[in-house]
């Protein structure tokens, strides 16, 4: 069994955005994992990646740490692209700052 | 995967396998909401994420328990205190050496008992005869009814 989990992906000028609803956990961050790397290899010229997660109940650890590994990507890549996570409900910006994922992402 | 309840007291033996953990983190809110209907959503959050973290971390840390081992969870529900005690064999004894942000953020692990130990009101571990044994106490306030 799989944690019920959807991600939409669309450019809109010069922006990649990905949305997430559901749950991210161990059962399923490997699926994440995968939609969002094809999404970023499949988006060329964009100075943007936006993550709407409002629709997400939670988001566990190992799902946190492809949020790094995307940034690492992109360092490894010279490219500069900016990578942002919006609309987190309170029980995961908690953990975003605990975490201390402000320093590197833009958290709006 | 087994469940049955006595009380407010709820114990689960869960198979040591990720596909499992999803299952019980449906069973942990699950109970939790029907005894306590109007639980504030985000201590039902943290609940769930605490057990998820736990479980995932009992797992891959002792990737040679034996399939027919189980791991025991009781859930405690008591006013104003919901807990969590997860019992599993284990050859090995947890090692926790804090939390490491350039190691999380190079290995993407280490973080999952440093967030429950901030999250949780208590969280504690030992060791006995073999097995781990963690506790995870969350106090309900007024505000989270």
């Amino acid at each position: 069994m799989k944690t019920g989990l959807s991600i939409e992906t669309k450019i809109s000028s010069e922006i990649l955005n990905i949305i997430v609803s559901g749950e991210i956990d161990s059962s399923n961050y490997e699926i994440f994992k995968n939609e969002v790397f094809e999404a970023y290899s499949a988006s060329a010229n964009i100075k943007q990646i936006s993550f709407d997660i409002g629709g997400c109940d939670m988001i566990s650890s190992n799902g946190f740490g492809i949020f790094y590994e995307l940034i690492d990507t992109i360092e490894k890549r010279n490219s500069k692209i900016a990578v942002s996570i919006r609309n987190a409900n309170s029980a995961i910006k908690k953990i975003i700052k605990l975490l201390k994922m402000t320093d590197e992402f833009d958290v709006q | 995967m087994n469940s049955t309840s006595s009380n407010s007291i709820f114990n689960i033996a869960v198979f040591p396998d990720k596909k499992y953990a999803a299952y019980t983190k449906i069973i942990i809110k699950e109970t939790v909401k029907n005894t306590n209907p109007l639980i504030d959503e985000v201590l039902l959050k943290n609940i769930i994420f605490c057990s998820d973290e736990l479980l995932t971390n009992i797992i891959e840390h002792n990737k040679t328990i034996s399939q027919c081992e189980t791991i025991k969870i009781k859930l405690l529900i008591e006013k104003p205190n919901i807990g969590l005690e997860f019992e599993v064999r284990d050859d090995n004894p947890v090692e926790y050496g804090g939390y490491q942000p350039e190691r999380f953020k190079r290995s993407f692990k280490g973080a999952g008992f440093y967030l429950i130990s901030e999250i949780a009101d208590e969280f504690n571990y030992y060791r006995e005869n073999g097995v781990n044994r963690f506790k995870i106490n969350f106090k309900i306030r007024q505000t989270d009814e």
